[in-house]
């Protein structure tokens, strides 16, 4: 499978290589199970993926020590950019009480930027990688979520429930920003898919997917996974040239949208008390009068509200548990991850890391034009969308797979890069 | 596994773009041969950030706190039992003085509110400072009424009210003086006390005023009834039927029931007249507000340093952005 001329030169071929290579696929299989596997210390979980940041970290400067600074570029560098900004606001604003919580919350974040960088490092130093990342990554996927649905099932059954609104069936939110995340994946893949094989592991991910994230009950998530399929399915249907009519296109979207409801539906009519959650939840998804919409609505404006103090250097790190407690909403979650940066530096972090993000979702557009890898740059395309448009309702981005995960879809310029001999060939016409 | 993605022929391949490696290089290499000019952008900024910290008028923030007493503390008028069914059906309520407490937070964003504040004289700096809150606010303004209108724009930028989940009312008031802030903010209390007496006096005195000429239709009414009960009694002195004795425990129970109604309505009515005179306060203050002991907002260091990383961080970028050659 040639899908770019590797330059061998690049690739590691020592055993120090192939060890640092496989502590790497590592990482890939753990990221659909960060986000429901930690170990509490405390009031801090710290995550799997966690301690592969700081060993891979330690590999690669032993190892490939200039690896980073070859694969540095924009987007990392407007993430560090964030960072800096960030630590400078909490080291300097953020009020006493609050000043140990934001100084965790700066390490957590430099150990989910380290995760961004080395991913984008070593997918960028070495293409090919990409492909058995995404494979082992979507894999792993598939098994969270057969174990995520058959608790949540378990668990409805039993009648015993765990916590309220989304955690009632014990995956949560960020559970479910991740399973919609991976069915939005699911449900582009099919929909552009360009071999009848991936076609057919896709239909297995909108049933193993689409059944976990409804049992997730999250509706933020639930529309975040809406908007990025149909903003994927109508950049697929523009974006030329096309392998497949559009008629096809929309066939396969209409089916995979049906294959979904049907997998969320199906088992709400099984399930007599999963289906009294689902309902009300369907129902409301867009209600923001009530519960915890409401909630969240008021957590936000209050935060704006904040931003305007201290527009351009915000109030550090963990500033905003004042405004959160002062509401009485649950101060250990800020809900929206590029609010609580703007909160925390202001505008001087939350700009650089809104264009970092602007720039990855881009890049993949620009990939998408490559016909052959359309389905595959698509569907990433639609995951890292999912993911950011959810991680504006919920801690998601917190997790180091949000970063992973992005870095990857980031990555997929150097896999599938379209070059100047690509545009002359697929348009005639092209100086 | 089947490949997932068709191949790419090699020949389609063009040689790669810059190795990052090179333009972070040359990027190091030229901050490296700018540094000087690096260094004096990086102290301009905080020669900048140093000046707007400077000239940015301090700000000091004071919260002051209440419970809304009148929440489930019976009222005067709670006792009526049916007859608040009564007036219920013709469209009102006996209940005064039971407000949500979502109503005081609207309250304090009310232009009576906003006004009631602005003629307030509050202490505004060290002791024996006083002044009038809008003249404070408003040093210069062509008429009494520009002074007053731009004070409640003034003061609705600077009193913020919030609830929280026990009912318990927020009042936060941001001023140019821990003085003003503090005082303005206890003042704020008070207001909203004050206003809610005079909403429930005036309530009250409506009540009585409905109840008094509801009374008045019950009175006829009653006098009706005894009218009707002894012109019947007259004129059936002799005659003891079974219709008859039917028809005068009508009248009696009719009789009766108006009487009741008029007690009723007669309690009513002192009972509204006591809350016209009742001036005991609506709300419990929790925390009275403070002179805060540091200023609000942005720390100046904070302002200083920031604008001095910003300038050096965005040199970098347009260096390596190959905005600055």
């Amino acid at each position: 499978m040639a899908l770019t001329a590797p330059d061998p030169s690049r690739r590691p071929t020592t055993g120090r290589g192939a060890a640092t290579r496989l502590v790497f696929l590592a990482g890939a299989a753990l990221v659909p199970f960060n986000y429901f596997i930690g170990i509490a210390v405390g009031d801090i979980t710290i995550h799997l993926l966690e301690f592969w940041v700081v060993v891979l970290l330690a590999m690669t400067v032993l190892l490939q020590p200039r690896l980073l600074l070859e694969t540095t570029d924009t987007p990392t560098l407007l993430l560090w950019t964030t960072f800096a900004f960030v630590l400078m606001s909490t080291v300097l604003a953020t009020p006493a009480e609050f000043r140990i919580r934001g100084l965790l919350d700066n390490a957590l974040l430099a150990i989910n930027l380290l995760g961004f960088t080395l991913t984008y490092a070593y997918l960028r130093n070495d293409p090919p990688l990409w492909l058995r990342f995404a494979r082992v990554t979507f894999g792993s996927s598939l098994i969270a979520s057969v174990y995520l649905a058959a608790r949540a099932l378990s668990v409805a059954q039993s009648g015993v429930f765990l916590l309220p609104d989304s955690f009632v069936l014990g995956i949560g939110t960020v559970g479910g920003t991740y399973t919609a995340a991976f069915a939005a994946l699911s449900m582009v893949g099919f929909t552009f898919g360009t071999t009848r094989l991936m076609r057919w592991i896709m239909v297995l991910g909108i049933i193993v997917h689409g059944m976990a994230a409804s049992f997730a009950l999250a509706r933020g998530p639930w529309l975040a996974l809406g908007i990025a399929f149909v903003a994927c399915v109508i950049l697929g249907l523009w974006v030329r040239p096309r392998l497949e009519r559009p008629i096809v296109a929309l066939a396969r979207a209409g089916f995979a949208t049906l294959l979904l409801l049907t997998v969320a539906f199906s088992t709400a009519l099984e399930n007599q008390v999963f289906a009294r959650y689902f309902a009300p939840r369907v129902a409301e998804i867009g209600n923001l009068g009530s519960g915890s919409g409401h909630t969240r609505l008021t957590l936000f404006l209050a935060l704006l509200d904040d931003v305007r103090n201290s527009p351009l250097f915000g109030h550090g790190a963990a500033a905003y548990r004042s405004i959160a407690t002062l509401l009485g909403t649950e101060a250990s979650i800020s809900e929206n991850f590029l609010l609580e940066i703007l909160h925390a530096g202001g505008a001087a972090a939350a700009v650089p890391l809104g264009f970092a993000w602007l720039i990855v979702l881009l890049r993949a557009v620009r990939s998408t034009r490559l016909p052959g890898q359309r389905g595959i740059t698509l569907a990433c395309l639609a995951c890292a969308l999912a993911l950011m448009l959810a991680s504006l309702s919920n801690p998601a981005a917190w997790n180091a797979s949000f970063w992973l995960l992005v870095a990857a879809t980031a990555a997929l310029r150097f896999t599938f890069p379209v070059t100047t001999a690509h545009r002359v060939a697929l348009e005639p016409g092209v100086p | 596994m089947a490949s997932f993605t068709e191949t790419v022929p090699a020949e389609l391949m063009e040689p790669r773009e810059p190795e990052p490696s090179a333009r972070l290089g040359e990027t190091l290499r030229r901050a490296r041969h700018k540094r000087r000019a690096l260094g004096a952008l990086a102290i301009a900024g905080a020669v900048v950030g140093i000046a707007v910290a400077l000239l940015l008028p301090r700000r000091w923030t004071a919260s002051a706190s209440f419970f809304p007493e009148s929440r489930g503390s019976p009222d005067l008028t709670s006792n009526l039992g049916g007859l608040a069914g009564l007036a219920g059906l013709m469209g009102g309520s006996l209940s005064i003085g039971t407000r949500p407490a979502v109503f005081f937070t609207d309250l304090a964003k009310s232009r009576s509110f906003f006004d009631s504040i602005a003629v307030s004289t509050v202490r505004v700096d060290t002791p024996d400072v006083t002044m009038r809150v809008e003249d404070y606010l408003i040093k210069k303004a062509k008429t009494p009424a520009l002074r007053r209108w731009r004070a409640r724009a003034a003061l609705k930028s600077a009193v913020k009210a919030t609830m929280l989940p026990s009912g318990v009312v927020v009042i936060t008031v941001k001023a140019k003086s821990p003085y003003a802030a503090a005082a303005i903010a206890n003042r704020a209390i008070e207001v909203i006390d004050e206003l809610n007496i005079d909403f429930r006096r005036r309530e009250a005195a409506a009540r009585r005023k409905f109840t008094e000429g509801f009374l008045d239709i019950v009175q006829q009414h009653l006098t009706d009834a005894q009218n009707r009960l002894v012109q019947f009694l007259n004129t059936n002195r002799t005659f003891v039927a079974p219709a008859l004795q039917q028809q005068q425990r009508s009248l009696e129970n009719e009789v009766e029931r108006l009487t009741l109604l008029q007690q009723q309505l007669e309690t009513s009515i002192e009972n509204a007249r006591l809350t016209e005179y009742n001036d005991a306060p609506m709300v419990t203050t929790v925390d009275v507000a403070a002179v805060p002991a540091r200023p609000s907002g942005v720390p100046r260091i904070l302002f200083v340093i920031g604008m001095m990383f910003l300038t050096l961080i965005g040199g970098l970028w347009a260096i390596h952005l190959r905005l600055w050659r």
